[in-house]
């Protein structure tokens, strides 16, 4: 176990070291970020007005959890394969589940860091931020299982693209076109992020849980479903052969 | 340390034929192999693989029962490595180093191959040798008892081979058993300690050097006499001139399916044998001779030609430099198309230094 810790504690250091260097993963966890400022900024019809609250909030947390607590995992974990770096890991007695730990905590930081900035930017009452911070955290971790599937999946980068823009499609576009068709509204209210950004805005309007009894029922659904989905994936795609 | 018996594997095109290898701690196996058959025998070795018959301890235990403690000792080199190319050497090291918990110093181990000027290099920046070394001294982060090491010194420039040779040198002398492999079989003579040559029809030693040294000096004596007997047969050549002109005519015969090429002496670089077989080298090609090494030794001796190692003959015009390795390893390189580069043994460079006045 304390072997355990120290080798995990010796992948994150270097995960850390290495990601502002990893062009690719770190300008798309920058994306989110970028986007609100933009969207905070641009100027409506009605003038000195750019978007606020919650459907700032909505966008950028939305992009967040796809781009950043999904795709990048899934990159990175698919990087370690592609180049051949993940067998002299395996090969220096680096179990596969502390190699997952090295990259889970560094993308989970900085997915809990971006919610929270996009948090102050929209602009929105601050006694509602622990209920935030909650419930974006379990869904962060429901994307990051989702994502790490993913990795364990793909053989390659490339691959990641491929397995990975289907799931963006489902959870980012679907909610948005929601309003506009049946059929996608019946699949967006199934959807975790969907259900997040409904439970949320019931908080912020404040009515509390009252009527969400339902949104929250699809989360923890999604919790225990993509734990049972990844472990599944991890025991038959076993990184160390 | 490490113990195969009797192990066979199929695998597509590759075979594993019912071989059996130990290696003691402190000994050294450099096997001659196929890349293919190189990694299959690494991966049984390391139980990624299930054999088909025959067993494989490391130190004293089943593969399988060893490796799940984890590979704190044992070390591995493969030939295509992936390394953190965004990050730079000291910080590769270092990472490994706390990785392993390792006990020895990093800074040391970068200073034994040639890493420490380079350290704050990202590694995409570094050549191909320095690349080797690298992986290299991430394993020596490790304490081992066995180092499994593909194609060491294969393409390396010459300080990288010195270095790695260094290396291989010293963890021996610590007691390391290490287990070399490739696919140049100059290379295997150069690594040194027990020769293998491994191919689909099982696995074959191909001397033990402590024996060629101690037939050196018997050879020596034999050469002495046969160097003495050419001298009468020239003498008496030159009598036999006098009386008749004659042409003599040195042509060595190569094979190619049902030709025969013939070589005059100066064209060949070097000659050498292969189970049995031996390979002229001309122009950086090789042709299949129909005699025997010792056979040539004998014809070309008188126009040049030196045995520098059991199984190599080379042509003295075109030896360009002689490198001392380590203690044991001796090589010549050859100003040839290739610069080739082929096995001294350490019993003969006292004849060659006579030879050549040196």
């Amino acid at each position: 176990m304390e072997g355990s810790i120290r080798r995990v504690k010796a992948l994150f250091k270097k995960e850390i070291k290495d990601f502002p260097k990893n062009m690719n993963v770190s300008l798309m966890c920058l994306l989110p970020l970028v986007l609100i400022l933009l969207f905070s900024n641009i100027q409506g019809d009605s003038p000195n007005q750019g978007m606020k609250g919650i459907d700032l909030l909505n966008t950028g947390l939305s992009t967040n959890l796809v781009v950043v607590s999904t795709f990048a995992i899934s990159m990175l974990i698919a990087e370690e394969k592609e180049k051949n770096t993940m067998r002299t890991l395996m090969l220096s007695s680096v179990t596969p589940a502390e190699f997952l730990a090295g990259k889970a905590i560094v993308i989970f930081l900085f997915s809990i860091v971006t919610n929270t900035i996009i948090y102050f930017i929209a602009e929105i009452d601050q006694q509602y931020f622990g209920h935030y911070f909650l419930w974006s955290v379990i869904v962060t971790g429901i994307m990051m299982q989702i994502g790490g599937i993913i990795g364990l999946i793909a053989q390659n980068q490339m691959s990641t693209s491929v397995l990975g823009v289907p799931v963006i499609f489902a959870f980012m576009i679907i909610p948005m076109l929601a309003q506009a068709n049946d059929i996608l509204e019946k699949i967006a209210s199934i959807l975790p992020n969907h259900n997040l950004s409904i439970l949320l805005e019931n908080i912020f309007s404040g009515k509390g849980y009252t009527n969400s009894s339902y949104n929250i029922l699809v989360i923890l659904a999604w919790l225990i479903l993509a734990a049972i989905a990844f472990i599944y994936t991890y025991n038959r795609k076993s990184l160390d052969k | 340390m490490l113990q195969i018996k009797g192990l066979y594997k199929m695998q597509r095109n590759n075979k594993i034929n019912n071989i059996d290898l130990s290696i003691h701690t402190g000994n050294i196996a450099s096997i001659e192999c196929s890349r293919e058959i190189s990694d299959m025998l690494i991966n049984l070795i390391l139980g990624k693989e299930v054999p088909t018959k025959g067993e494989i301890f490391i130190d004293g235990q089943q593969n399988i029962e060893f490796i799940k403690k984890g590979l704190k000792n044992v070390g591995i080199v493969f030939a295509v490595e992936g390394l953190y190319e965004r990050i730079t050497v000291e910080e590769y090291l270092k990472f490994y180093s706390e990785l392993l918990n390792s006990s020895s110093n990093y800074k040391d181990i970068m200073m034994k191959l040639g890493l420490l000027d380079i350290g704050n290099l990202k590694i995409s920046s570094l050549s191909y040798s320095q690349k080797r070394r690298l992986s290299f001294a991430r394993e020596r982060l490790k304490e081992l008892k066995l180092l499994i090491f593909q194609e060491p010194i294969l393409n390396m420039d010459k300080d990288g081979s010195r270095m790695i040779l260094e290396n291989i040198e010293e963890l021996r002398g610590k007691g390391v058993a290490i287990l070399n492999t490739s696919v140049s079989f100059k290379d295997t003579i150069l690594l040194g300690g027990h020769i293998y040559t491994l191919d689909e029809n099982g696995i074959e030693l191909y001397e033990d050097n402590k024996e060629e040294f101690q037939n050196v000096a018997e050879s020596g004596i034999k050469e002495e006499i046969s160097t003495r007997e050419i001298k009468q047969v020239e003498e008496l050549e030159a009598e036999e001139l006098e009386e008749t002109p004659m042409y003599k005519i040195e042509k060595i015969p190569a094979k190619i399916d049902d030709r025969i090429l013939l070589f005059n002496p100066i064209e060949i670089d070097y000659i050498e044998s292969e189970k049995g077989t031996s390979h002229l080298n001309v122009r950086g090609e090789k042709f299949t001779c129909t005699l025997t090494l010792n056979e040539l030794e004998n014809r070309l001796i008188h126009l040049g030609f030196f045995r520098c190692h059991r199984s190599y003959l080379v042509n003295l015009q075109r030896v360009r430099e002689m490198i001392t390795w380590t203690r044991n390893s001796y090589s010549l390189i050859l100003d040839d198309k290739n610069k080739s580069t082929i096995p001294l043994s350490k019993g003969r460079i006292d004849e060659l230094r006579r030879i050549l006045n040196i």
